[in-house]
């Protein structure tokens, strides 16, 4: 019997249970995202609330199993993602460098979506104008681990005087990926960056 | 991990004896009695295996499973019915039986593997576990049975890895039955006609991957799922080699050929699920011996070069672009290789060398999901 498999899958459950965060409905019209991403949306989100993320938002149109928006603004040099706590030494977390080009972004994107075992597949890459910047644009498809869904996903990013802006939608590629889509890339295409300070 | 040891029963000392000269295996493994301790164990194991089929992870490749079946076969001898193998699609090393002859191989001992000795070797030991029933045995002892029913209860979810790997921490061996399971792998090993020395290498060959991880990051792989059940010890490796070279057959054939070929057509994908572990130290150390063992190979090469990129220490990308090169020219190396060398030019401003690479690569791959992207870079020519 191995214990020490036990302890961290205990501690998963219990951090599972003890979640802060709150999704707040958001009004129409122009949002600055972390203070750093200015998108203007139709105003059928909600964002969640009190996540301690200061660079990474999520928002959703119609619950979080069915699509979920992701907001990575500002990733500087030598961060990930998301706020990654008591990684193991042994198990270095992907971080951003201000040299990646496009395809090095997709596969920090893909370790972030793939982190709880999920299939991840580029499915498109494109050069793309994205929040004042020539950056690329890609879709994937994910088979989701906790549920075995088939998602969809569409991104847009960009690296702005080298600080990383990201902005990732995924939902079940039956319905719900097609019906937010045009809205996700309205908001896209919307996109400012603010300055920092 | 630290365990307690074995307090042996009558089972354990008989089968022990056994393994001097001419041990023969045991008559087949009839299924207990449902009301028996042992027949709740095989109950369990039934429904685990039940949902093993539902897997996600299962390999399918009927090819493979009957490759990997047959060393079974081989090795258990007329206990071969009883024995079912499955093949689990997981980097880690790692290989299991369950006392109803559930064994689970999973990929990345395959990859590990340098010939078929090696996998029987191992495949071997976990027969010898299922011969002497040693998990029967873990079960009667108290501590093992708590631990074991506590762990049975919080496994909800089939088919994730970490349930799979909780179902192959559940027999947690003495040293005692470690050992004789070793004895019995080799014995068998022999009389299917494999050298028993290789299974003193494939102990060598793990410690020296995770002394490399150690180096690299200070810490040693405590979370391995194997090393969980199967310490791997020096001294064992040692009485491993000592006792193969007693018994000699070392000019038998290891039939390295047809490894290589059994598992040719899931080799990259294993190679990629590897990478993913981001066990940059193990993984080094792994390709380093691939590269090694076989110099034209292109495939190793290109992993290589993946593994220093994305590791992306002090003088890792230098390191990638020899491997990248030397990929490039030999056969096996597939074509993104090209894409990896049209990207380094690309960050170092080598804009001819950068055409010519991401040329091969779209040559090769001109339906490629990010070609679009890769022609704007040649298009700008930037
Ligand atoms: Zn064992």
């Amino acid at each position: 019997m191995n214990l020490k498999v036990l302890v961290p899958v205990a501690l998963l459950l219990l951090a599972a249970c003890t979640k802060p965060a709150t999704w707040v409905g958001l009004a129409q019209g122009e949002v600055v995202v972390c203070e750093r991403l200015a998108v203007r949306h139709d105003g059928a989100w909600s964002r969640l609330e009190g996540t301690r993320e200061p660079k990474h938002e999520v928002w959703t149109s119609d619950g979080m199993p069915l699509d979920q928006l992701h907001f990575h603004t500002g990733i500087a040099e030598g961060e990930s993602l998301v706020v990654v706590k008591d990684r193991p030494a042994d198990k270095p977390i992907p971080r951003f460098r201000k040299d990646m080009q496009a395809q090095d972004v997709v596969e920090l994107y893909e370790s972030f979506a793939t982190q709880d075992g999920s299939v991840f597949t580029l499915e498109k890459l494109a050069p793309a104008r994205f929040a004042d910047e020539d950056g690329f644009r890609f879709e994937f498809s994910r088979v989701r681990k906790r549920d075995e869904v088939r998602t969809r996903g569409v991104a847009y990013g960009a690296i702005h005087r080298g600080e990383l802006f990201l902005v990732a939608f995924e939902a079940p590629r039956i319905h719900y990926f097609a019906k937010h889509l045009p809205r996700v890339e309205a908001l896209a295409q919307s996109a400012h960056v603010r300055e920092k300070g | 991990m630290e365990r307690r040891t074995f307090i042996g029963t009558c089972g354990c000392c008989a089968v022990s004896a056994l393994l001097g000269e001419g041990w023969a295996p045991p008559a087949r493994i009839q299924r207990p009695d449902p009301k028996s301790d042992e027949g709740g164990l095989w109950a369990l194991m039934d429904r685990e295996e039940e949902r093993l089929h539902q897997s996600p992870f299962l390999m399918r490749d009927a090819a493979l499973v009957a490759y990997v079946q047959a060393i079974t076969c081989r090795l258990a001898q007329g206990h071969c019915p009883n024995v079912r193998t499955y093949v689990v699609r997981s980097p880690y090393f790692n290989a299991n039986m369950a006392p109803n002859g559930m064994m689970q191989v999973w990929t990345g001992l395959m990859l590990r593997a340098e010939n078929e000795a090696q996998l029987a070797a191992v495949i071997g030991h976990e027969i010898g576990h299922y011969l002497a029933r040693h998990s029967v045995e873990s079960l009667r002892d108290a501590k093992s049975r708590s631990a074991f029913a506590h762990m049975v209860g919080i496994i909800p979810v089939a088919g994730t890895l970490a349930a799979l790997g909780l179902v192959a921490g559940a027999f947690a061996y003495s040293r005692e039955h470690e050992r004789a399971a070793d004895r019995m792998g080799l014995e068998l090993m022999a009389a299917a006609g494999y050298p028993p020395l290789e299974a003193s290498r494939v102990w060598a060959n793990l410690l020296a991957e995770l002394q490399a991880e150690k180096d690299w990051t200070g810490d040693a792989s405590k979370r391995s799922v194997l090393f969980a059940t199967h310490p791997p010890e020096k001294e064992r490796e040692a009485k491993l080699e000592a006792a193969a070279r007693a018994m000699g057959k070392e000019d038998l054939d290891p039939r390295t050929g047809a490894l290589r070929q059994a598992i040719g057509p899931w080799r990259r994908a294993w190679l990629e699920d590897e990478l993913k572990r981001r066990k940059f130290g193990e993984s080094l150390a792994l390709l380093g011996r691939l590269t090694r063992v076989d110099p034209q190979d292109g495939e190793a090469s290109y992993f290589l070069g993946e593994a220093y990129r994305l590791r992306a220490a002090e003088g890792d990308t230098d390191r990638a672009q020899e491997a990248y090169q030397r990929a490039a020219a030999l056969p096996g190396a597939p074509p993104e290789v090209h894409r990896a060398l049209g990207s380094l030019h690309r960050k170092a401003g080598r804009l001819p060398e950068m055409r010519e690479a991401y040329a091969r690569y779209l040559a090769a791959r001109p339906e490629a999901g990010d070609a679009e992207m890769i022609r704007s870079y040649l298009k700008k020519g930037e």
